[in-house]
């Protein structure tokens, strides 16, 4: 047990499934992880009120006097991804110049996707234009310029910054795993920093950090989540809201979910993934159609243009002068929250990204998800702009009401919204089980110590485990705390992001430099050069054929 | 690119040169392709029994002097030879540790006409002037000759000295040909042309194909990385 922390260079190559009831673990990890999990979940639903608290004052504290560093991390972070995609390294292929990607284009871009953005985006496209256009501090709130800024800054919390984060992470774990050798692991993220002493107790510390943070995370998002599928469905049907039916709702995920987890990534994941960006394309599709089709396409290109020239400007703004707070609130907790998921999300990206050269995988992890979220987000909120500013209103006042059921009362707004409304159903549960699996999956390969294809049995177990955490919390309370908990591992990430990118910069050009062909030492006489005259009028003739 | 192909492989390219009792007459090139001490080069530099040897080009800096009155070249033995496709595969015969990176072995299938490629070997060595070259092509056809062998022709004036030496893909670095020499149009189809017809003068030359000197590498029971 235990032995994965040989360098193996075929380790992403799908091997045979393993047999069941072989559980080929890293001990520690897996064992103190699930200990401190169980532990974490009990001390929380005991003395819910102040671990709430101290989490909650550590996150205010961050985001208050470290905003700043955010802000020069994701932007450092940005401008070192476009260098990469632009750059020399561009060529490099993940697992070496013979590997071959694992899946199809759209398999792997549907995994990534449905793993990195998820549910958010379905909740989020709706509101957070809405907030911004009720008020933001850099317009009037309620007009047409306040409208364009609504517009930009959501671009900016969802666009760029987010994927370029993850491309980093992702990009760092899979040139380091599958070129270096070593394991696919968060602690390979520190191997420039501690050297070899990623194998020992400080890296096992790291990944049981990396472990407890991604199963809360998800498993909190889960709790959340469901919450507001409750919300959403006794909108729709009035059947109620009662923790006996958001626990039944865990409990079909959690099944789905296990169910794909064990049957791989290729078979299970992949699928649900690739199902999942379906329906949410058709949903996406019937609102354009039914909505206000032509502001919306009209709205894509202005808005994909206004934030291109607002970039630099945006993205480095930081309240200076007006000395408010409200970056606070947004802009800083959502960086702080894409660099706490980056860990997760990035391992993910990473394992699925095999094969793929550097340049292919920036267009693939940044660009093109980019253009899918300014779609989406488009799509929705300028459709929930349209109704609010041209239209019967209503919407803004039910964001400010209740975020979840504000994606309802929006489709409600036009035709077939019986159609629409299941249909958004069905996608938020879809992408609840996509990142419910894919975060099992991240789980699984750090506690079996950077097996990139996990045993069985403990995938099973923390599928189930993540299930019995959103279900405990749920019941006993404490899910928003330990929410905050995870979030406030952004800031100390941050400065290894950083760190990552010197680490890789230098990893990528040790690894492209030539490697000189040359002979040792042998033994030899000296002869004399016999002069010979050139060969006569061949010049370079040769008759082969 | 050039630069980081030419540092590559400047110590794999070596002088070719065949013994005549105590002296030694430069022939060609060969060069370095597996870390077992195995080179390859072209067959027709080889005519007839006489001992083979290689020599590198000594590391120098700057600018260097280039000709020399003796050498001190490593002994090499024939392991295979395939003369219908013009590929010798040799190696040292004393045990020689040879630092090489994986993945030199290019894939000429999927090296398409128009490509960039160098070649780099000694074409001036007849001349005494030991030092190589590096110079730059295209990738001007990929053709099959009479036999079948397959053949790479790209657009600079290979000499003499140049024959055996590898032809490289400037895209990714690796080893793709063997280079042969110039090319001469009526050699390739000479049953359609009378015999008396003056030659005319290219600047096309010709490389054979690597995988024919794979599959030598495969017969040896090498592994190819």
């Amino acid at each position: 047990m235990g032995k994965n922390q040989e360098p193996d260079k075929t380790n992403a190559k799908s091997s045979p499934e393993e047999s069941w009831f072989h559980l080929d673990v890293h001990p520690q990890v897996f064992f103190i992880s699930a200990a401190l999990i169980i532990l974490f979940v009990a001390a929380t639903i005991v003395f819910q009120q102040y671990v709430g608290d101290i989490f909650q004052q550590m996150q205010s504290r961050t985001s208050e006097y470290a905003g700043w560093l955010f802000i020069w991390t994701v932007n450092i972070v940005l401008v070192f991804i476009l260098v990469l995609l632009a750059g020399r390294f561009g060529d490099i292929r993940l697992g070496g110049p013979d590997a071959r990607p694992e899946f199809t284009t759209l398999g792997w871009f549907s995994m990534l996707f449905s793993a990195g953005m998820g549910i958010g985006l379905l909740f989020y496209g709706v509101a957070e234009p809405m907030f911004h256009y009720a008020a933001n501090p850099l317009t009037e709130a309620g007009t047409t310029e306040a409208a364009r800024k609504a517009m930009d800054i959501t671009f900016l919390h969802w666009g760029l910054h987010p994927w370029a984060i993850y491309s980093m992470v992702g990009l760092s774990l899979a040139f380091f795993s599958f070129n270096k050798g070593l394991p696919l692991s968060i602690r390979t993220a520190f191997y420039p920093l501690l050297g070899e002493r990623i194998y020992g107790w400080a890296g096992n510390t790291i990944d049981i950090l990396a472990t407890v943070a991604t199963l809360f995370g998800v498993a909190t998002s889960l709790g959340l989540g469901v919450q507001q599928v409750n919300a959403g469905l006794d909108y729709l049907l009035g059947i109620g809201q009662s923790p006996m039916i958001q626990v039944i709702l865990i409990a079909c995920i959690t099944g789905v979910a296990t169910w794909s987890v064990i049957k791989g990534l290729d078979k299970g994941i992949r699928r649900l993934s690739e199902i999942n960006i379906g329906f949410a394309a058709l949903l996406a599709l019937f609102v354009m159609l039914v909505g206000p089709t032509l502001f919306v396409m009209d709205a894509l290109l202005e808005n994909i243009g206004y934030y291109l020239q607002h970039l630099p400007q945006l993205s480095t703004w930081n309240e200076t002068y007006e000395q408010t707070e409200w970056q606070q609130g947004w802009t800083i907790f959502y960086w702080s929250w894409w660099i706490a998921w980056s860990p997760f999300v990035g391992m993910f990206i990473a394992r699925v990204s095999y094969g793929r050269s550097i340049r292919q995988f920036i267009l693939g992890v940044l660009l093109v998800p980019t253009m899918v979220t300014f779609l989406w987000v488009t799509i929705f909120g300028n459709t929930a702009l349209f109704i609010e500013m041209f239209g019967g209103g209503g919407i803004a006042r039910a964001v400010q009401e209740n975020i979840p059921v504000s994606l309802f009362v929006l489709l409600e707004n036009f035709p077939l919204s019986v159609l629409t409304s299941s249909l958004a159903i069905i996608v938020i549960i879809t992408f609840f089980v996509t990142s419910s699996d894919s975060g099992s999956m991240v789980i699984d390969i750090i506690t079996s110590g950077g097996n990139p294809n996990p045993p069985v049995l403990s995938r099973l177990f923390w599928a189930i485990l993540e299930g019995a955490v959103a279900a405990s919390l749920l019941v006993g309370g404490g899910l928003v705390a330990l929410q905050t908990a995870t979030i406030t591992t952004g800031l100390p990430f941050a400065i290894v992001l950083l760190g990552m990118c010197f680490a890789l910069y230098r990893g990528l050009s040790e690894y492209a430099a030539p490697k000189e062909i040359r002979i040792g030492d042998r033994d030899t006489r000296e002869f004399r050069i016999k002069s010979k005259p050139p060969l006569d009028k061949t010049f370079g003739r040769r008759r082969l054929w | 690119m050039l630069q980081d192909i030419y540092y590559q492989y400047k110590g794999a390219a070596m002088m070719l040169f065949r013994r005549e009792k105590d002296e030694v007459a430069f022939c060609g090139t060969a060069f370095l392709v597996h870390s077992d001490g195995y080179l390859v080069t072209a067959a027709h530099l080889i005519a007839d029994r006489a001992e083979l040897m290689v020599l590198p080009m000594e590391e120098v800096s700057g600018f260097a002097t280039v000709g020399a009155e003796s050498v001190a070249p490593i002994s090499v033995e024939i392991r295979r030879i395939d003369r219908q496709c013009d590929i010798a595969l040799l190696k040292f015969v004393q045990e020689i540790e040879v630092s090489m990176p994986e993945h030199i072995m290019g894939i000429p299938e999927e090296v398409p006409t128009g490509n960039s490629v160098a070649c780099l070997g000694f074409p001036f060595g007849h001349y005494h002037i030991y030092t190589h070259l590096i110079t730059q092509a295209v990738v001007s056809a990929k053709i099959l000759s009479g036999n079948e062998t397959r053949i790479f022709l790209f657009d600079t004036m290979v000499h003499d000295g140049t024959r055996g030496a590898p032809l490289i893909n400037l895209y990714d670095g690796r080893i793709i040909g063997v280079v042969g020499g110039r090319f001469e149009p009526q050699e390739l189809m000479p049953q359609k042309l009378d015999r008396s017809e003056t030659p005319i003068r290219t600047n096309i030359s010709y490389a054979v194909s690597i995988d024919h000197a794979s599959k030598l590498m495969e017969d040896e029971a090498l592994t190819i990385v």
